[in-house]
């Protein structure tokens, strides 16, 4: 039988590769927050479904035009940038106007990302960072809060931001109960509020690798004994209550602005957590989650210089 | 189930498709080719020299080429033929080697008539009564020209010598055989146990062992059962010390410091042999070479593989050394349709072959055929996800060295131990931006092996 010879591809060693990829990566993070995010709608209205639309189309738009103009790569769909919006998305109050949020968008890709080398190169989180220039920017719209809209038939399917609606503080400021911080049936930013969906979300990316648990476990256990020691909390719900939930799990663990190793991830989660505690209680602002997650990001490569792997066969070498 | 999701808390060991689709397929002797090519290094050590010349009739089992060196392993033929040719030919490796070129006698010996191969698998077991000293286990093993078949193709008789100032305590029977695919040393286990154990026993006598492990995985488990009856059965005092110890089925399992480590807990310093801890790693083939060598005094000529992945058989077959690629695939039915690689040896650390007339070497321990070559022809950016650095068994960093070696930084290279690589491959295989590190990380090693011989 003369069968013609196969053309063979010749390349080095190893010949077959696991069939997770990068986008899938962002995929499953996108699955892990759906739980949270469609609560959110639940609770904001189809206000909040716009907002997710939006701020998923202005960052898409940015990264096309950016790929475009500085990479020459024609792209529809990024699937980081997409994450990024939904991620800045989820930290922001339901009341905010639409073009603060494609501008907090498109800083976030294009100056923290872009700017700073692209995708794998940024050192802050673009997300978090894209909140502290919000918080800077227009004080009053970030920190619009209202409570959740659900009992309000006009205000649920109102397609405009319901700023004239009674603000009502974040439970940070002002005490609510703790079954209302752990279901999330109360005011604070569109996706911080239902703990219990972002701790299954999380629990969700750590069964399947995606991320490693040493971050977001460290960084509330922190958070957790720390609170013992503050007067006038109650552990529990100082760790639901705020952002601190979906920084842990969808925050702190972002690969590009987090350490290497497992050691060092260890030591970022607990730095993240006395930095949180400390901006929480000393100073003016209510929530301390996104400055302790952004300092702790600059810090990073200071720690994977010293929680450099101990190479099999060798002794542990001082750095 | 349970273990996979709890896996997520404990040690990332990367646990690969196994594919062992022959792992209960009887090993099948391939009848006698028309043509062999041997090429001239098939072992660790310098070229060897032919001892023959073109036009003469050489028989099976005659010695064909040599070597002065200490470190070299002796070549054989494996048919009756005649040389008709001396000359340079591409190998599995992807260079092109002196070799020595065969052509049968009689053609279309086996094909249609009684197979008149002498060879068959197992050979007959024959009991030895075990009192034979350690330099002539040493000299047998020499004479029939045995090499590591599990692919480093280390002299054996080198191995069998360890320096004179070395106790060795242990010797250390690598059965792991982590890489997907391959089953040629499984089926050597259920098919030939007794020899498996014999040859265990020549290698603890000629390094004056007092104790021997079989590191073997736990997918194997029907070996297992078969390899502890026979040391139940085999009377000698010698297999009394013999313990069988299984270990979990991921890869690099079979890697030699890896399995040093799961087996004793002790970690091989950066730079020296196992005989510096005292211990001897040998693969399940070699053993099963060093039986026929010294009972039946029978030199190496032929091996085991495993042909598997997109052919339209998948077989263990028994073929002569110098069998082409070619001829093996014919026989097990051809490739199927939209094959894109041959690989000669693991998908893992194999090396892919660009034309299927390359011959078997002693090193080959199978050919596996892919269809939908699965790596990416485009590399994406590194989102630093650390899982290279997770799933490395020596623990290095292999994005760094990627890095460094990209920007020919050898210093840094090096203080990231850049030589400790054992180029299993895992760092490329998890990758999901698909980069290539492995590539990049033997290239390096290469360059600076070579600046520091001069």
């Amino acid at each position: 039988m003369e069968n013609t010879k196969p053309e063979l591809k010749v390349s080095s060693s190893p010949h077959i590769r696991d069939s997770f990829t990068s986008d899938k990566t962002m995929l499953y993070v996108m699955i892990a927050l759906l739980p949270a995010m469609l609560c959110s709608i639940y609770f904001f209205g189809i206000y909040a479904l716009i907002i997710y639309l939006v701020s998923i189309l202005s960052a898409n738009i940015c990264e096309s035009l950016v790929n475009y103009l500085f990479y020459k790569k024609k792209t529809f769909f990024s699937a980081s940038g997409t994450l990024t919006a939904i991620l800045l998305a989820m930290v922001i109050p339901p009341t905010i106007p639409l073009l603060i949020l494609a501008l907090g968008n498109v800083f976030a890709i294009l100056i923290v990302k872009h700017c700073f080398g692209g995708l794998g190169k940024n050192i802050f989180n673009p997300a978090l960072a894209s909140r502290a220039f919000l918080q800077v920017s227009f004080p009053m719209q970030i920190t619009a809060f209202i409570p959740p809209l659900l009992f309000s038939f006009e205000g649920w399917f109102s397609l405009s931001p319901a700023i004239d609606a009674v603000t009502r503080a974040t439970p940070l400021v002002e005490k609510a109960s703790l079954s209302g911080v752990f279901f999330g049936n109360i005011s604070g930013s569109l996706g911080e509020t239902s703990a219990l969906l972002l701790i299954l979300g999380g629990i969700f990316l750590i069964l399947t690798k995606v991320i490693d648990w040493q971050t977001p476990v460290s960084y509330i256990a922190t958070v957790f004994l720390l609170a013992f020691f503050i007067p006038g909390t109650e552990p529990l719900y100082y760790i639901f209550a705020g952002g601190l939930i979906i920084g842990a799990f969808f925050m702190a663990t972002d690969y590009v602005t987090s350490p290497l190793t497992k050691r060092g991830k260890f030591v970022f989660g607990i730095g993240c957590g006395v930095l949180t505690v400390i901006i929480r209680t000393f100073s003016s602002m209510p929530e301390g989650v996104c400055y302790a997650i952004l300092l702790m990001n600059a810090f990073c490569p200071l720690i994977d210089r010293f929680t450099v792997l101990r190479t099999f066969g060798h002794k542990l070498k001082k750095r | 189930m349970l273990n996979k999701l709890l896996s997520a808390f404990s040690s990332s060991k990367v646990y690969l498709e196994e594919n062992k689709y022959s792992s209960s397929s009887y090993i099948e002797v391939m009848p006698s080719p028309d043509k062999v090519i041997l090429p001239l290094q098939q072992h660790l050590g310098p070229i060897l020299e032919p001892k023959v010349k073109q036009g003469d009739n050489v028989k099976e089992g005659q010695l064909i080429a040599d070597s002065e060196a200490f470190i070299s392993a002796k070549l054989h033929s494996p048919i009756d033929g005649k040389i008709i040719a001396i000359e340079n030919r591409p190998t599995s490796l992807g260079i092109n080697v002196r070799s020595i070129i065969i052509e049968a006698k009689d053609k279309n010996s086996a094909k249609g008539k009684d197979n008149k191969d002498k060879s068959s698998f197992p050979v007959l077991f024959k009991e030895h009564d075990l009192k034979i000293s350690s330099e002539q286990i040493q000299s047998l093993v020499k004479e029939a020209g045995i090499v590591g078949l599990g692919g480093a193709m280390f002299p054996t008789h080198v191995k069998l010598s360890p320096p004179k100032d070395k106790k060795i305590t242990t010797v250390i029977l690598n059965c792991a055989e982590c890489e997907p695919f391959l089953t040629c040393d499984h089926r050597i286990m259920i098919e030939a146990p007794k020899h498996v154990l014999y040859g265990l026993a020549f290698i603890m006598l000629a390094v004056k062992a007092d104790n021997a492990i079989i590191a073997i995985e736990e997918n194997k488990k029907d070996a297992v059962s078969l390899l502890k009856k026979n040391l139940f059965i085999l009377k000698h005092n010698i297999f009394t010390k013999i313990k069988i110890k299984m270990l979990p089925s991921f890869y690099p399992q079979g890697a030699e410091k890896n399995l040093i480590h799961a087996c004793t807990g002790k970690e091989l310093p950066s730079g020296s042999l196992p005989h510096d801890l005292g211990m001897i790693v040998s693969n399940v083939h070699t053993s099963y070479a060093i039986y026929n060598s010294v009972v039946y005094k029978q030199p190496l000529t032929s091996r085991v593989i495993t042909v598997s992945g997109d052919v339209k058989n998948r077989k263990n077959l028994l073929v002569k050394l110098g069998t082409s690629f070619q001829d093996i695939i014919d026989h097990c039915g051809g490739l199927s349709p939209g094959v894109e690689k041959v690989i000669a040896g693991g998908p893992m650390t194999g090396t892919s072959v660009s034309n299927l007339d390359v011959p078997i070497i002693k090193g080959t321990s199978g050919i596996i055929a892919l269809h939908s070559v699965t790596e990416a022809i485009e590399e994406n950016e590194c989102i630093r996800c650390s899982r290279c650095i997770n799933s490395c068994p020596m623990r290095l960093m292999p994005n760094h060295l990627h890095n460094f070696s990209k920007q020919k930084k050898y210093d840094r290279c090096k203080e990231y131990n850049i030589s400790d690589c054992v180029e299993c491959g895992l760092c490329s295989y998890v990758c999901p931006a698909r980069l290539d590190h492995l590539r990049w990380i033997k290239l390096s090693k290469k360059l600076i092996l070579l600046q520091s011989k001069k």
